[in-house]
This record gives structure tokens, sequence and C-alpha cells, in this order.
């Protein structure tokens, strides 16, 4: 579908030229309301900024052009997404600002209005559009774009305890604002020319070209449509990746050894999570384990010692214990399993009440139901016979793995009957939550057990009955998108979506129906560490809806939000994801800092939020685990560290 | 432009879990069938556009998740539906014995004059049968609903479940709404007679 099969939709937002020329003081005139084109011009002296007119004519006709990857939400992962801007950007930034008007330097506030202003003109936009923008809190960080002696002012906008230098993550933070503003209203413009459905989300894939950008504000790589915050500044990484080796290092040390993620010298702009890199202290175990959850946080688990890490992560095993003590606590577990397992087993018709009994055949026959559907697509669960065969009834009967899914199933429902939980009872999706777990144990059925009800003490409240924690979650998630993304919210609420039940799926089986088991895996186990916030698989949520932010934006309705979600399922990268979740944890943890400083009293950064944002703020204050005191309490000693290795480079 | 229907029906699947409720919609959408199919979380729909007495009729048909534990959530998807369709499982008396807290879902929860059918999956199972074909049908007469026994395995009857629904919500509409023409809008209204088309292309 182009363009002009839609002239009633063709207006004037269909035109954008965002011309940013060191001989142009005002923005350049819109072109005519013709075609769905978009012009974006950064030009200056330098000699780079030649390329970025020839990138033009690409610009102008991909927003027609069908794409060629119209089969996939997404392009393919690009290793080299997540390079660095060149540092040149910021300066050139500056200094093309001053250009273009050297009054506004004399007030930071009134430039960065004045900014956001010129924006909204450029647009040609209606005035709602312009509000859109400035309500975006995502515009703020454009205010680093300035003169040498404004960021200085504006770097006082943080709070005075912050880790770090905040004038220097306000700027990392500039070249993916300055590029997600302009690359949010090219897609408001191309999509408001190419209708309000499914089609239209893959065609703006090809509005920005894959590959280098030159413009005035340096070398950049052109971001691809899906990131729509700042360019990630995701600390994900496989070198932080909990391997074998440094786990027996754990484990020998008896968790009394620490082996910082950055070494030293290294450290420097890693952010605060690093434990001691130096010192003579010897470091608690709390210190090391924390310091394994960073690990895993940032670069997940080494296959090989999963099965054995999950083993602490879900509480089966205790941190510290001996392998002694270990060994013992495996050995009781085991029978204690057993024992739950033989109870069950042991009862008859006759040996316990009509309604005892009839509520214990409805539990069975709802997980017999449900487990003969549970991945039965995976090698795991297939149907076979020892011959080999593949799918008869009877080899189906006989898989083994599939009775032992239900026999950890079942166990688990007496396991609750015995701990006075019995009304949870099984609830569909806990086989897919056990399936994962059965699968990592390599079908221990005692190991997955004890697995699975670490896990369930996580997420047994998705299951009850009244289903409140669902609801409570779908509506944290509803204001956590108005706090870091008002104009998705703002979609949202005009599709009739804000209900959000398009995650319930994510969020009731943590996004186990949309990745395959290894992906679920990491996926889980950086929720399990708790590291940034107890609630972090909203955060997941919130990075993938970010990832896929462009194409939501292009759906008109509850219905194609539900279908195009459902159907991310399998499509998603989940890498990307959970470096996306992270990023959005941080822009939001960015956000709440201003929030604080306004409840404390409008002091420093409060006025870079809103009424609403303090209230929304507020609310979500208890989300931001990474804000907790005492984590800044074993932050500080890493912080201290990085700024001697700081120091020593005379910096 | 033409427009690419005349009608859009939004119809609703509910019944136990376990009774069949997405391989229908997968025999009929999609006209496949696996017997190991995977069990509904949320919600989720398919499209799947007829012919019905001369006009383009386009089927929008939710499939739910069975455990009652969802019904906080599957229930605000009755509100919109032109008709439901109650599914139970042939081979499992007591998915026929709830039907009538599903019937009593559709009274508390949908609007009223809702169309609805009973359906009896599942009846290729003829040796494991336990629900009788003709105290269903009467059970359905009593209360002035249609009734078929259908297998989405061997696709029996599937065709004409989906088709009975569409027939009776048409025949409702076509005495109701005659006149009311829709909005050019982008989103059309469910079960209204296209006049116009803004790009309802889903």
């Amino acid at each position: 579908m182009s363009a002009d099969e839609h002239p009633a939709s063709t207006s004037a937002q269909d035109d954008l030229a965002i011309t940013t020329a060191a001989s142009s003081p005002e923005p350049a005139a819109p072109l005519e309301p013709a075609l769905a084109t978009i012009t974006i011009t950064t030009a200056t002296s330098d000699p780079r900024a030649s390329s970025s007119g020839a990138a033009s004519p690409a610009l102008a006709t991909a927003g027609s052009a069908p794409s060629s990857r119209a089969a996939s939400p997404l392009p393919p992962p690009s290793p080299s997404r997540a390079r660095v801007p060149h540092p040149n950007v910021l300066e050139a930034a500056s200094d093309l600002l001053e250009r273009i008007d050297p009054e506004v330097s004399h007030h930071v506030r009134e430039m960065g209005w004045t900014i956001l202003e010129r924006f909204s003109r450029v647009t040609r936009a209606s005035r709602e559009t312009a509000s859109v923008v400035l309500d975006h809190p995502l515009t703020r960080p454009l205010l680093p774009v300035l003169p040498r002696d404004v960021q200085a002012l504006a770097a006082t906008y943080r709070p005075a305890d912050h880790h770090g230098s905040a004038l220097e993550e306000m700027l990392r933070e500039v070249p993916g604002a300055s590029l997600y503003l302009a690359q949010w209203l090219s897609n408001r413009v191309i999509g408001s020319g190419v209708g309000p459905h499914g089609q239209a989300a893959t065609e703006t894939h090809d509005v920005w070209p894959d590959g280098e950008e030159t413009t005035a504000f340096g070398d950049f790589e052109i971001l691809s449509n899906e990131l729509s915050l700042p360019k990630p500044e995701a600390k994900r990484d496989p070198k932080y990746t909990l391997t074998a080796a440094l786990w027996v290092q754990y484990l020998t040390s008896n968790f009394k050894q620490s082996i910082p993620l950055d070494p030293p010298g290294e450290a420097e702009g890693s952010g605060s999570d690093g434990a001691d890199s130096e010192g003579d202290d010897v470091p608690s175990i709390t210190d090391v384990i924390d310091e394994i959850k960073m690990r895993i946080y940032y670069g997940g688990i080494d296959p090989d010692v999963r099965p054995q890490v999950w083993k602490f992560l879900l509480g089966y095993l205790p941190w510290g214990s001996t392998q002694e003590e270990q060994d013992a606590i495996v050995a009781k577990k085991r029978a204690e399993f057993e024992r739950l397992q033989s109870t069950w087993q042991a009862l008859t018709q006759d040996s316990v009440p009509t309604a005892v009994w009839d509520e214990w055949e409805d539990r069975r026959s709802r997980i017999v139901k449900d487990v003969v559907r549970t991945d039965r697509h995976h090698p795991f669960f297939e149907p076979t016979t020892p011959n080999g065969e593949t799918d008869s009834p009877a080899t189906q009967r006989i898989n083994r793995n599939l009775i032992k899914l239900t026999h950890v199933l079942m166990t688990y429902v007496q396991y609750l009957n015995e701990i006075d939980r019995g009304e949870l009872g099984y609830v569909q999706g806990m086989s897919d939550l056990c399936s994962v777990v059965l699968m990592l144990q390599d079908g221990d059925e005692a190991d997955a057990f004890w697995c699975f009800v670490g896990l369930m003490e996580r997420l047994h409240p998705n299951f009850h009955f009244n289903q409140q924690a669902m609801h409570h979650q779908l509506s944290t998630l509803r204001s956590m998108i108005q706090f870091v993304d008002f104009p998705l919210f703002k979609h949202l609420s005009q599709c009739d979506a804000l209900n959000m039940f398009f995650v319930f799926r994510w969020l009731l089986i943590w996004f186990k129906r949309e990745f395959s088991i290894p992906d679920v895996l990491s996926i889980w186990e950086t929720c399990l560490v708790e590291v940034s916030s107890g609630e972090y698989q909203l955060f997941v949520a919130l990075g993938m809806l970010e990832l896929v932010r462009d194409q939501l934006l292009e759906l008109g309705g509850f219905d194609v939000i539900l279908k195009f979600t459902n159907e991310l399922s399998e499509n998603m990268p989940c890498q990307e994801v959970l470096a996306k979740a992270e990023d959005v944890y941080r822009v939001f943890e960015n956000k709440m800092r201003c929030v604080d400083a306004a409840v404390k009293g409008g002091g420093e950064g409060s006025s870079r939020v809103s009424a609403v944002d303090i209230e929304l703020g507020k609310g979500l204050r208890w989300l931001a685990r990474g804000m907790d005191p005492d984590r800044k309490r074993r932050g500080s000693r890493a912080v201290a560290a990085r700024s001697e290795t700081s120091a020593e480079r005379g910096e | 432009m033409n427009p690419e229907y005349d009608y859009l029906f939004k119809l609703l699947l509910i019944g136990d879990s376990g009774v069949g409720k997405s391989c229908l919609l997968l025999r009929f959408a999609d006209d496949t069938y696996t017997e190991s199919y995977i069990s509904t979380i949320g919600v989720d729909f398919k499209i799947r556009t007829i012919e019905l007495e001369g006009k383009t009729v386009k089927l929008q048909i939710w499939d739910t998740a069975g455990q009652e534990r969802f019904r906080t959530i599957t229930s605000s998807y009755y509100r919109g539906a032109h008709g439901i369709i109650v599914v139970y499982d042939v081979t499992d008396a007591d998915t026929f014995k709830n039907v009538k807290n599903w019937l009593q879902e559709i009274d508390r929860y949908a609007v009223e004059g809702v169309n609805k059918l009973l359906v009896g999956n599942k009846s290729d199972l003829v040796g494991k049968k336990v629900v009788d074909y003709n105290e269903a049908k009467a059970f359905a007469d009593s209360l002035g609903i249609s009734f078929l026994e259908t297998s989405a395995k061997s696709a029996t009857n599937v065709e004409q479940a989906f088709l009975t629904m569409a027939k009776q919500i048409k025949d409702r509409m076509g005495n109701n709404n005659a006149t009311q023409q829709t909005k050019s809008t982008v989103n059309i209204k469910p079960g209204q007679p296209v006049q116009q088309s803004g790009g309802g292309c889903c």
C-alpha cells in the first residue's frame, strides 16, 4: 500500500523536512504535502556532512517501498549496533547549536525549550504532535547539546550523591536522544500516510538505511528503527558471563574471593556495579554473592554450570554452604521428594473422603491434559520409542519425560497441600514453567521439583485465584510506560489497549512462550538475580515493547496489537531484549532521581519532571531496587576505586 | 476503493480447558489439525473471511484460556462478541456439566441478545463418547440455542458450526441494523454493515 492510495489521510503531517544547517538560522520550509517524504539534512562546513545529502533520496523513497524483511518483525541482530558514538559528536553538536542561535546559550531552560519548539515547528504538524514531543521525557536529554558553559550548568541538575560523573552520563545520552527524536518524528509522519494496520509496521524498517551515516554530529551508526529510546548503553556483554572456571573459583573459595567484573584499570566508566576491585579488606559473602549476581545480570550463566548455579538462585542450596553441607541438603531434599511423591501415589478413592478424591482427580486431569501439550515440539518431549519410531499413541503414553513432568507437577500439588497452600493447586501455565526446569536438570525429577518449588516461590502469586498479582503487574507496566514513554502510552490509550492484556502471557509465565528454552533461561536468570529491580520481568516486558515500539505505534487497535505481540513469539532477539531492558531500567532510574529531587522539596533536577511524573514516580519508586541505599553502599567502594583510576590518568 | 468485506463479526470460543477450542479454530481458520496443540494462555484470535448469502463476512474468532482461574481476564472479551460458541468434549462428562456455568458467564458478561451455539467436540472418538447426542440436543433446545457435534480432527461439522453462527448473527444484524452505517474511521465497528472503507485491513 502506498501513501497516495490514501488521499484522505495525507495531511501536512505526511511531509517532514528537518534541515539543521549552519547557513540557515531558521528551519527550512516543509515540502509540499504530496507524498510521505522525509528529508533529513544535517549540514555544516564539516566535509563529512556531504554524504548526508546523498542519503536523502533513499529516505524519500523508503516510505512506500516494501521491506525485504517484511516476514520478520525485526531485522537480524547487528553485532556492531552497540558501538559507542564518536566523542567528537558532542563537540560538533555543541558548536552546531551555538551557531544556529547563539542567543539561546544564555539560559539553560530557555535553550531547551527553544530547541524543542524548533523541532515541533519543523514538523509543521498539529499542536498535538508538538505537545507530544514536548511531553516526551526523552526530549530532555537534548539539554546537554549545549555549549560547554551551559553543559556545566546542566550537570548541576543531578543530585549530589549520584555515582560517577553526571555530566558524562548525560552526554552519553545525547546522540541517541537527538536521533531518537528525529527518528520518532519521521515514523509518526510515515505512519500517518501508510495506514493503521500491520503492513505499515514492516514498511517503516527501510526508512533508515542500515550502516554508517555521516552528519555534522559526527560519525555514528544509524540505529535500526526499533531503537526508540536513547542508543543503548547497556553494559550487558558476554565478557561478564559466569563461566564454569569462575564458578569453580567462587565455589572453592566458599564465596570468599572477589573476582571483579572489570579488572582494575578497565573499570573506569563501567558503572557502579562491580564489587571491590582493590583494597586489603576481605569482601563479605554478601558482596561476593552480589558480584556473582551482577555477572549473571550482565552476562548470564555458562550453560555448563547453569543447572548447579540455579540451585543457589532458586534457594535449593544455600549460598556459602560447604560441599558436605550441600551433599547433606541434597540427600535430605531427595528423600523429601520421594516421600511427597509416594504420598500422592498411595492415594486411592477409598482412602480419602470423596471431596478430597474428586479434587485430586480434577487436578490430576488438568495436569495430564496440559502435560501432553507442553513443549511437544522440543526434542526432550518428542514422542519416541526405544527404536526411534515417533508419534504413535502408545509411544506418547510411555514417553518418560512426559511422565516425569507429570510426576513433578503432581508432587507439587501434594507439596502445596502440605504447606497449606492447597487452594492454589495446578493452574495452566505451570506446566510451561516446570518443563523448563525439568529440561535444565536433565530430567532429574527431584532436582527439577525443588527448582520448581523455588521458582514458584517467586511466581505463585501469578496463579492465585483472584489474579490480583497479574492485574497489579499489568497496571504497573502501564504506569511504567506512561513514566518513560508517554507517546507510546498515549497511543495505547487511543487503541483502547491500556488494560495491557496483550502482555498477559509474557508476564504470567515469564516469556516462556516467547523464546526458545535457552533464551528463556537467559531471561529468567536475569530476573531471578533481582539486581536492579525485584520485578525485573516488567522491565523485560517494557524492553520488548520498546524494541518493537515503532511497529506498535503504527497499529490501530487493541486486537491488532494483541495479534502483533502474540506473533512476536520466537521472533525476538533475546540478548537485544535484555540489553534493551537494562537500558530501559537506566532511563527509569534516571528519571526517578529527578522525581526524588522534586519530592525532597523542589531541589535540583526537580524542574525536569512534571507533576504527573512525580505522582507516577512515587507510585513506581518501589521498583527501583538498584537505587536502594544499601546497594549504593556496596557499590560505593567500586566507585571509589574507579575515581582513583581516573585520578591516575590525570582526569 | 472496494471494501474488503461487508460484515465483520466477532466470535468467541469458550469452554473448559482441553475440549478443543483452539483445535476447532485451527481447523476452521487454517484447515489444519495437530494432536498436541499447545494450551492457550490469555487470549488469541484468528481471522477467516467467508461468503454468506452473497455477502463477504469477515469472522474474527477469539480463543480463550479454559481454566476458571483466568476468567477475570477472559470475561472482558465477552462484551464485544456478536456470537459465542460454548464447547464441551463429548468424551468428558464434566465438560458438558460445566456448560451451564459457561452460559451463566455469558449472561453475566456478554451483551444482551448475543448469539449462542453449543458444540460437542471430539465426535471422532466414538468409543470414548460419554455425552449422548440427544441429551445435549435436548438441553440446547430447552435453551433455544443451536447445537452441533464436531470433530476438529476429522473436520466434521467444523465449517457448519462457524457458518451457522455467522448466519444467525447476520440475520440478527439484518433485522436490527439494516440501515445503520458505519463511520468512515479506521476502526470499523464490529458487526455493522460496512458502507465505506477506512482501511480495516487486518
